[in-house]
Formats: C-alpha cells, structure tokens, sequence
C-alpha cells in the first residue's frame, strides 16, 4: 500500500481489487437493465412509426415523411445502444467471474465503446432538437 | 498460479499502463462530450421557450427534458473528471471511482428512459386514439 493508505496499481492490493470486481458486478447488470430498457423502447418507437406510415398512407403522406424518418433514426440509435449495453454487461460478468488483465481491459474496452455510443447518441439528439427547433419557430412565430 | 493470483501478484507493466490509461482516456473525453452536448440541449430546451412562445404541453415538455437533461450532463461530467483523477493518480482506487461513476450514469439513464418510455406509452395511445 502506498502511504495514502490506497492501493497503487502496481501493487493491486487485493481488497481494492475485490471493490473492483463487485462494481464490475453491479455495473453488469445495471447495463443489462440499460439493454432491455433499449429494446422495449425499439418496440414502442416501432409502434409509433407503424401508426405514423398508416396515418401517412390515408392523408398527405409528405407531412409524416421527417416524423416518420427522426423516428426510423432514433430505432437505429436505440438497437445499436441496446446491443452495445448488453455485450458490455456480458464483459463485466466475465470479469467478475474471471478476473484477469484480460477480462479487464476487454471490458474497458467495451465501456470505452459505449461511452462513445452515448456521446453519438447526444450528436443525433442534437440534430433532432435543431429539426424541432426550427420546425417549432415556423409553426410558432 | 490463477489468473486472479498473477494479477495481484505483478499488477500493470507499462505497456499494459498505457492500454488502460489509453482506455480511460477514452471513456473520460467521451463523456465529457456527451455532457457538454447533453448541458448545451438542456438550456437550449429551457431558453426555446422564450424563442417560440409553443402551446402550453410543449412548454412543459422542453422545461422538463431541459432540466434533466441538465442532471444527466452532470453525471456524464463528474465521470470525465473521474477518468481525469485516474489519470493522474493511476491508483486503482481510482480507477474503481471511475467504473462507479459509470454505473451511476447508466442508472440516471434507465431513470430518465424509465419516463421518457412511458411518455412515448401516453404519446402511442393519444396517437392511436387520434388516427
């Protein structure tokens, strides 16, 4: 142990270690919760789009074409993010069960990803909400 | 010797150091985008308002996506500063601080797509109902 009292990694005190490998743990089946939430917000988003194309199909159908495109790209976001979660928790389960550099830094690598995801998804809100933006100022002004 | 033993035996050599801080870089310098992008959303959301004058669902709608857009953004901020003390440190201790601020944003995300899932249950229904 370093004079801090905290174990440094050189070392890998194993009680830091143990934490280490229960948040792992936890985080594992947060993300698999992440997942699930993902995909049964798919279905929902696939719901809305089926409502949306047959309104769309008994009226003027250019009026739904950006409602009906926002939503077949946030599906998209959504199925990618869903899959991402869940292979990351897949990795934090393997390295709560196995630990070892490897596990470590295959999951790392993995939150590495997803954190890139999250920060795609952002972008992809943004364009949304300028879409919306826009709209709403020449609908609203 | 297990794998478990030889990892608490020999800890990181540099090579492997550099791996995982290049991976911690990673995960800080994206999340600090993401909460950046998230806060700049919020108060765009919240100052809309002022911009459009929209129907009073509306209003309700961007003030409260704004605000917690605005909570969310802070969780994604404390985890790059997070990955940032790592970086520093390199003390395990830390990373384990970094994998928890992780954790504590996937939960804030299942809270807010927990909500935002069951708006969208209200919006199907109403649009159902309508077309």
């Amino acid at each position: 142990m370093c004079p801090s009292g905290r174990a440094h990694t050189k070392e890998f005190h194993p009680d830091t270690l143990n934490v280490l490998l229960e948040e792992a743990k936890k985080t594992s089946r947060w993300l698999l919760a992440m997942g699930i939430l993902e995909f049964a917000s798919l279905v929902q988003l696939g719901i809305l789009t089926i409502i949306f194309f047959t309104a769309a199909l008994f009226s003027d159908v250019w009026d739904f074409i950006p409602v009906i495109v926002s939503l077949l790209l946030s599906e998209i976001v959504y199925l990618l993010h869903g899959l991402k979660a869940i292979k990351t928790s897949s990795k934090a389960k393997a390295l709560g069960k196995a630990p070892g550099k490897n596990s470590l830094f295959s999951y790392q690598e993995q939150l590495a990803s997803l954190s890139r995801f999250f920060g795609l998804g952002a972008v992809a809100l943004l364009i949304l909400l300028i879409a919306f933006l826009i709209w709403a100022f020449v609908q609203f002004r | 010797m297990s794998e478990y033993n030889k990892l608490t035996a020999s800890g990181f050599d540099p090579e492997e150091q550099r791996t995982l801080n290049g991976q911690i870089r990673k995960i800080g310098t994206w999340t600090a985008v993401t909460g950046i992008i998230f806060l700049s959303v919020g108060i765009i959301m919240v100052t809309a308002n002022f911009l459009t004058a929209p129907p009073f669902a509306i209003i309700v709608f961007l003030t409260g996506s704004g605000l917690f857009l605005g909570v969310v953004s802070s969780f994604f901020l404390r985890a790059a500063l997070k990955a940032k003390a790592y970086l520093k440190s390199e003390l395990l201790i830390d990373l384990v601080s970094v994998h928890r601020s992780f954790r504590n944003l996937v939960t804030i995300w299942i809270i807010g797509g927990t909500v935002i899932g069951l708006a969208l249950l209200v919006v199907i229904v109403i649009s159902a109902v309508n077309f």
